[in-house]
C-alpha cells in the first residue's frame, strides 16, 4: 500500500498524493512540456486535412499523443506502488562535456582544431590538471597530434588546424 | 543467378587484401570495444564514420559490420572473467558465467561461449542469405501503407522492449518522430521547426542526436562513478570442456541461436533482448532451476548463441528493406546515405555487390573472431586495466570530429552537447534513447508513407487494414505487444537486470 506522508511534490489538501514513481513523474511532466511547446510553435503551420495533410498536420498530431503520454506518465506515477528515486545527477562531468563539446564547435570554423581540441580536452579533465598535471599534459598533446594526423593529414577533412 | 553464384561474387570482393585488411581491422576494434564497458559499438561507429567517407562504400560496410558483430562475440570475455558486462547484451552472461570462473571453470566459459558464438553466427549468416533475398522482393511489393505500418512495428516493438515504463519509451519513439519532422516539409516547402537555422533546412542530423544521446550521455554517467577495479580469484584449473560439458551445452546453443535469429530480425529487439529471453528460456526449462546464477552451463552457452544470432539477423531489415531494427544499424544506414547509397529494398538489387560483399566478409570475420577470442584473450584483458579517464577524452574529441565532419557544421556539434545533456536527463529520469534514435531516423519515412496513405484512401484510416499486408502486420504487432506486457515476460526481463545490476 502507498504510504500516505506528503512527501516532496505532493499537494496539500485534504488528500495527500504521494509521487511514487518520481521519474516517471518527472519525465511526464517532460513529454507535456515539450508536447505544449511544439504546438505552440507549431500552430501556425497551415494544418490541411487528413488526406491532405498540411506540414502541420503530422507534428500537431504527435504533440498530442506526446501529450497524453505525458499526463498518463504523470498519473500512473502517482498511483503505482512501485516507489523508485531520482539518481543523483551527474552535474560536474554532465555541464563539463557540454561546455567543452560546444565551445569545440564555436572554436573550430575560426580558431583550427588544435585549438578547439585543447578547449575540449581542458574542460572535460579539468580535475587532472590539479592532480596529475604531467599525464594530462602527455595525454593532450598525444590526442591532438594523433587526431591531427589522423583526421586532417592521413584523412583529407577539411579541417583547419590552425586560424 | 543462384545464391552460390552471388555469394562467390560476393567473396571475390571480400577476399581482396583491402578488404580483408578492413575486416581484420572491424573485428579487432569490435573486439576491444566489445571486452571494454563504457564504449559502445554505436559509439564506435559514429566515431570512425569519418573514415569511411574516403573508402569504397562495401569496405566501409565491412568494417561497420565486423564493430557491431566483433563486440557482441567480446562482450562475454568479461562478463566470465571480471563479472563487468563490456556490452549491454552479456549482462545475463555474468550471472552464470562468473560464477563458473570462480569455479576455476573459466576456460571450460570462454571456450563454450566461443563456440556459441561462431556457430550462432555461421547459423545468422545463412538466415541473412536465406531471407534477405526474399524480404527484399516482399519489399519491393510494399506500397505506403505496408512501410507505414512496418514503421509502426518497429516502433512498437522497440518501446515494449526497452527499458523502462512503456509508457515512456513509446513516448521516446514519439519524440524522436517530432524531432524528424524539423526541417523543410516535402510536400510544400515550409521549413518547420528551423527557427531560423540554415544548418536545420535539411533536418536534425542524426549523428548529433546518436552522439550526444548515447555518446556524451554515457561518459557522463560513467566519469561520475569511480573506477571500480575489482580483481576475483579466477583460476584456470579446467582450459577446455569435457564432453559432458559439451553435452549439455549444445542443446541451449541450438535453443539460443533459433530465438536470436528470430528476434533479431524483428525491429526493435536484438541481440539484447534475445540474450535475455534465451537465459529465462533456459532457467524456465531446466530440470534443476537451483543451477542458476552457481554456473550453470547452459546460462552462457544459450545467451551468447541468442546475442551473437540476434547481432547477425540485425542486419536483415536494414540490408533487406531499408529499416534499421536498432540504432547501430541507424549509424549504417547513415554511413551508406553519405556514400551515396540508397537504403531501401532496391539495395539489393541496385548494388548487390554491396550486399554480397558484406555477407561474405561476415564468413571471414566470423572465423577471424575466433582467433581473436580465444587464444588472444590476455592481451584484450590487459586493455581492461586502461583506467577509464585515459579513454573518454579521446572518444570524445573523436566524437566531435566526427559529428562535425558529417555535414562541415559547427552546428551539428553544438546541437550534440545540448542532446548530450538531454541525454543525461533522460537516463535520470528512467528514459531509454534507442527508440529516440530510432523514431529520429524512422520518422521521414513514416510521416511520408503515413501521409500518402491518407491521400490515397481519401483520408479513410482503415487502409491500413484493407491492405492485407499492413492490417496482418498491425495485427500482429498490437498482439505482441499485449503478450509482452500480459504474460510478464517485462517483468521477469526487468528483474534479471536489478539482480544483475546488484550482483557486483
Amino acid at each position: 500500500m502507498e504510504p500516505n506522508a506528503p512527501k516532496a511534490g505532493g499537494s496539500a489538501g485534504p488528500r495527500h498524493y504521494h509521487v511514487a514513481d518520481k521519474p516517471l513523474f518527472l519525465s511526464g511532466l517532460m513529454f507535456l512540456a515539450i508536447a505544449v511547446g511544439t504546438i505552440a510553435i507549431a500552430w501556425d503551420y497551415p494544418l490541411g486535412s487528413a488526406s491532405e495533410m498540411g506540414p502541420g498536420y503530422f507534428p500537431i498530431a504527435l504533440a498530442v499523443v506526446l501529450g497524453l503520454i505525458g499526463a498518463i506518465s504523470t498519473v500512473l506515477a502517482v498511483r503505482t506502488t512501485v516507489e523508485r528515486k531520482l539518481p543523483a545527477f551527474p552535474y560536474l562531468p554532465a555541464f563539463s562535456i557540454a561546455i567543452g563539446v560546444l565551445g569545440f564547435g564555436i572554436l573550430l570554423p575560426r580558431f583550427g582544431l588544435v585549438l578547439a581540441s585543447l578547449f575540449l580536452l581542458v574542460c572535460i579533465t579539468y580535475q587532472r590538471i590539479r592532480t596529475k598535471p604531467i599525464e594530462f599534459v602527455v595525454v593532450t598533446a598525444v590526442l591532438i597530434v594523433f587526431s591531427s594526423l589522423l583526421f586532417v593529414e592521413f584523412l583529407g577533412i577539411p579541417l583547419e588546424l590552425w586560424p | 543467378m543462384s545464391v552460390f553464384d552471388q555469394l562467390a561474387m560476393g567473396f571475390n570482393i571480400a577476399l581482396t587484401l583491402d578488404n580483408l585488411g578492413y575486416c581484420l581491422l572491424g573485428s579487432a576494434i569490435g573486439t576491444m570495444v566489445g571486452v571494454l564497458p563504457g564504449i559502445s559499438p554505436v559509439t564506435t561507429i559514429a566515431m570512425l564514420l569519418p573514415i569511411t567517407f574516403k573508402i569504397p562504400a562495401v569496405s566501409a560496410m565491412i568494417m561497420l559490420a565486423g564493430i557491431y558483430y566483433g563486440a557482441h562475440h567480446a562482450g562475454s570475455t568479461t562478463a566470465i572473467m571480471l563479472n563487468m558486462p563490456g556490452e549491454p547484451s552479456s549482462v545475463v552472461i555474468c550471472m552464470d558465467g562468473h560464477p563458473m570462473a570462480r569455479q576455476g571453470r573459466a576456460g571450460v566459459a570462454l571456450c563454450i561461449a566461443a563456440i556459441g558464438s561462431f556457430f550462432a553466427s555461421c547459423v545468422g549468416i545463412i538466415v541473412i542469405t536465406l531471407f534477405s533475398p526474399v524480404l527484399s522482393e516482399a519489399g519491393l511489393l510494399f506500397g505506403a501503407p505496408e512501410y507505414a505500418a512496418l514503421v509502426a512495428v518497429a516502433l512498437m516493438t522497440a518501446s515494449v522492449m526497452s527499458t523502462g515504463h512503456a509508457v515512456t519509451t513509446f513516448g521516446m519513439a514519439i519524440l524522436g518522430l517530432l524531432i524528424g519532422t524539423v526541417g523543410t516539409d516535402v510536400g510544400t516547402g515550409l521549413e518547420r521547426f528551423t527557427f531560423s537555422v540554415p544548418d536545420l533546412a535539411d533536418g536534425v542530423d542524426f549523428v548529433s542526436v546518436a552522439v550526444g544521446v548515447f555518446a556524451f550521455a554515457e561518459v557522463a554517467q560513467h566519469m561520475g562513478s569511480p573506477d571500480r577495479r575489482k580483481s576475483f580469484a579466477v583460476r584456470f584449473s579446467e582450459l577446455f570442456p569435457r564432453l559432458a560439458d559439451l553435452k549439455q551445452a549444445f542443446p541451449a546453443i541450438l535453443r539460443g541461436t533459433g530465438l536470436g535469429a528470430a528476434l533479431g530480425i524483428l525491429p526493435g529487439t536484438g541481440p539484447l533482448v534475445a540474450s535475455f529471453a534465451s537465459y529465462a528460456l533456459e532457467r524456465q526449462i531446466a530440470k534443476d532451476k537451483s543451477r542458476f546464477g552457481k554456473g550453470a552451463i547452459e546460462g552462457v552457452a544459450g545467451p551468447e548463441s541468442a546475442d551473437n544470432a540476434a547481432a547477425m539477423t540485425h542486419f536483415i531489415p536494414m540490408l533487406g528493406l531499408g529499416i534499421p531494427a536498432g540504432p547501430a544499424m541507424a549509424m549504417m544506414l547513415g554511413a551508406l546515405t553519405i556514400q551515396g547509397v540508397t537504403p531501401g529494398p532496391q539495395l539489393m538489387t541496385n548494388h548487390p555487390d554491396l550486399f554480397w560483399g558484406v555477407v561474405a566478409s561476415m564468413w571471414i570475420g566470423n572465423v577471424m573472431l575466433l582467433v581473436l577470442n580465444l587464444p588472444m584473450i590476455g592481451v584484450w584483458i590487459k586493455f581492461l586495466s586502461i583506467p577509464y579517464r585515459f579513454l573518454y577524452p579521446g572518444i570524445i574529441l573523436f566524437c566531435c570530429i566526427g559529428v562535425y565532419s558529417v555535414r562541415n557544421s559547427a552546428f551539428d556539434v553544438l546541437l550534440a552537447a545540448a542532446l548530450g545533456l538531454f541525454g543525461v536527463l533522460a537516463r535520470q529520469l528512467n528514459c531509454s534513447p534507442a527508440p529516440l534514435v530510432l523514431g529520429l531516423v524512422l520518422g521521414p519515412i513514416f510521416e511520408e508513407n503515413f501521409r500518402r496513405s491518407m491521400t490515397l484512401s481519401n483520408g479513410d484510416p482503415m487502409i491500413f487494414f484493407t491492405h492485407p499486408i499492413s492490417a496482418v502486420l498491425l495485427v500482429l504487432s498490437v498482439a505482441f505487444v499485449v503478450t509482452m506486457s500480459v504474460s510478464g515476460v517485462r517483468k521477469r526481463k526487468q528483474d534479471i537486470v536489478a539482480v544483475a545490476d546488484d550482483a557486483p
